[in-house]
């Protein structure tokens, strides 16, 4: 009998155990879902729920708070979702919280997320309506994407014009970038004026250094006009003197100005009618042609210049051929033909 | 024609064991109840399979996480393992194991005990002595293997946890409290009540076949043997097929 009743404890304790785990394991699940404890309903309205179905988890600042308890659809563009939330959640929720359906991860399940905003607001109370935001849909972002790539490629052809008039080696920027000579000749430059801008600031610096100088002698000119006071009494006198004689001695001055500056009008005009002669005897040309020996040296420099124009339109025939620049006189030929033809 | 005597034999045996469970639901909830017979057999089928099942579902788990683990690395994902694991063994891992365990062993013992008595001709001495043999051999052992199951189930799933928890605090640092909760924020109930609910079909099973094999062995030792034999594979058998219609069924009520 003895081992039949501890036998019957075995199993009974056995059985209760496994019980134990049982219930243990239907609580954990069963409070995941918010079956046990109380809570509130809160519900907000969305346009599109985005594959949200009932049992999802609702996340209030990231906590799990609740799950989705229902979604109802009121009509064509209002779909209600409601959600039970945890009644020990309910002194941290204001009524200005935001609802917004998100997913848990990128492949995860599809959440509310509630988030606090700032302002203040009265406390949640229960069948509350809250606000929503709804999110950007995939095919909204598609279509912005859309317009954006279209632009790009606009951009893209308009650079790839530019660059291919940078390697036909027309237009300024080319010559900038394709011209060595250019390049020498700017790097020449920048050094001069590097030079002269150090020459500058040197000169600048000795006057500078006079001035002070002359400024602080008391001995020197402008020492002496600054420094002394005898000197603008001195210089009152001068002046005052002046005015006297200036008003004395001016008037009959004044008159003869006017009357000889009549004249000069007249002769003036004079000039005038003498430079209009030589005007229309050629000017230049009529001393030259006085003059022997400056004609003789005319002819020769004019001889000089024909010999030269005649190498450098060698010379630009020659470049015409270039490989660099055959396509530009092309282009001006064909132009040109263009214009004669019209 | 042997074809079409064994399908013949085969439907023959079906419907032989459809009229033992009739016969086991007409007389399971009559008068007398052996209350202590039941007990006893609780303790035979339940506790004495209790370390068999609790080794298998423990190893069960280490190496299914083990195993699982480098894939899971490989995606990535080894922080969902608790969650893999846990839908794993509560669904389908603990529940099969722990049954094709208890076909072996239960099914075995009880097609041989059975089997043996019916041999020695015990059974047909308790008819004469008016005891209903019926009621106290096979009665009492089908609702023991029908009621003991699920809890073996529940301590399988239980150490089978345990096992991958130890894995993956050994190998990813997770913590105890960590693993429960993932496990148990995956499970939901349209995971745990088809398991139970489909361990206790398991359970009658076992019990049913054990008990009809046993009951109507042929004469002689090597019926005793065959008897223990067949209930094994019948039992196994039909343990897949439960397993199959179970989950088509648990589809249907839970939308999973």
């Amino acid at each position: 009998m003895g081992s039949i009743r501890n036998n019957n404890v075995k199993l009974g304790l056995f059985v209760s155990i496994a019980f134990l785990m049982l219930s243990a394991a239907l609580y954990f699940i069963g409070s995941k879902q918010n079956l046990f404890g109380s809570t509130f309903v809160l519900r907000s309205m969305f346009q599109n729920v985005n594959g949200l179905s009932s049992g999802n988890n609702v996340r209030y600042s990231g906590i799990n708070v609740g799950t989705v308890k229902d979604i109802v659809i009121l009509n064509d563009t209002t779909i209600e979702v409601q959600m039970s939330i945890q009644k020990k959640m309910q002194p941290f929720m204001k009524q200005n919280v935001l609802a917004r359906i998100g997913s848990d991860g990128l492949v995860g399940n599809m959440i509310v997320n509630i988030s606090p905003q700032m302002g203040k607001a009265p406390l949640i109370k229960d069948n509350d309506v809250i606000q929503s935001f709804t999110n950007l849909e995939t095919g909204d972002i598609m279509n912005d994407l859309g317009a954006t790539t279209e632009n790009i490629a606009l951009l893209v052809y308009n650079l790839l014009e530019i660059t291919e008039q940078l390697n036909d080696g027309s237009g300024t920027l080319a010559m900038l970038i394709k011209n060595e000579d250019l390049a020498k000749d700017l790097q020449l430059t920048a050094h001069h004026l590097k030079q002269s801008s150090q020459n500058i600031d040197h000169m600048s610096n000795r006057v500078r250094q006079n001035i002070e100088q002359s400024f602080d002698n008391t001995s020197g000119l402008l020492g002496y006009l600054l420094h002394d006071t005898t000197f603008k009494n001195q210089i009152k006198q001068v002046t005052d003197g002046l005015d006297t004689l200036i008003r004395e001695r001016t008037k009959p001055l004044l008159t003869n100005i006017e009357k000889a500056s009549s004249e000069v009008a007249t002769a003036s005009q004079k000039a005038n009618e003498i430079l209009n002669q030589i005007d229309l005897d050629q000017g230049m040309t009529h001393t030259i042609l006085k003059d022997s020996l400056a004609q003789s040296d005319l002819q020769q420099a004019i001889h000089n210049l024909d010999q030269g124009l005649l190498r450098f339109n060698e010379t630009m025939e020659a470049l015409q051929h270039n490989f660099l620049v055959r396509k530009y006189f092309k282009k001006q030929e064909k132009a040109q033909r263009k214009k004669s033809k019209n | 024609m042997a074809f079409f005597e064994n399908i013949k034999d085969l439907l023959g045996q079906i419907g032989d064991l459809t009229q033992f469970a009739l016969r086991f639901f007409r007389e399971a909830f009559r008068r007398p109840f052996e209350i202590r017979e039941f007990v006893k057999q609780c303790f035979n089928i339940g506790y004495n399979s209790l370390f068999l099942v609790i080794t298998t579902g423990f190893i069960m788990g280490l190496v299914l996480t083990l195993q699982l683990r480098p894939t899971m690395l490989d995606f990535g994902a080894v922080s969902y393992m608790p969650r893999m694991i846990g839908i794993a063994i509560v669904r389908e891992i603990g529940p099969m194991i722990t049954a094709l365990i208890c076909a072996g062993k239960i099914g075995s013992s009880i097609g041989a005990e059975l089997g043996s008595m019916k041999v020695t001709e015990q059974i047909d001495a308790m008819e004469v002595s008016g005891t209903n043999p019926f009621k106290y051999l096979v009665v009492t052992r089908i609702w023991a293997s029908t009621f003991m199951l699920p809890v073996l189930v529940v301590a399988a799933d239980a150490i089978g946890l345990f096992g991958s928890f130890l894995v993956e605090q050994a190998k990813g640092d997770v913590s105890f409290t960590l693993y429960f909760n993932q496990v148990f924020q995956a499970l939901v109930y349209g995971d745990i009540i088809p398991a139970t609910l489909k361990s206790f079909f398991f359970g009658f099973a076992i019990g049913l076949v054990g008990c009809y094999k046993g009951y109507y062995s042929e004469k002689g030792t090597e019926g005793v043997g065959r008897a223990a034999n067949m209930a094994v594979v019948f039992a196994s058998l039909l343990v897949f097929i439960i397993d199959f219609l179970a989950v088509l069924v648990a589809d249907i009520l839970f939308e999973i």
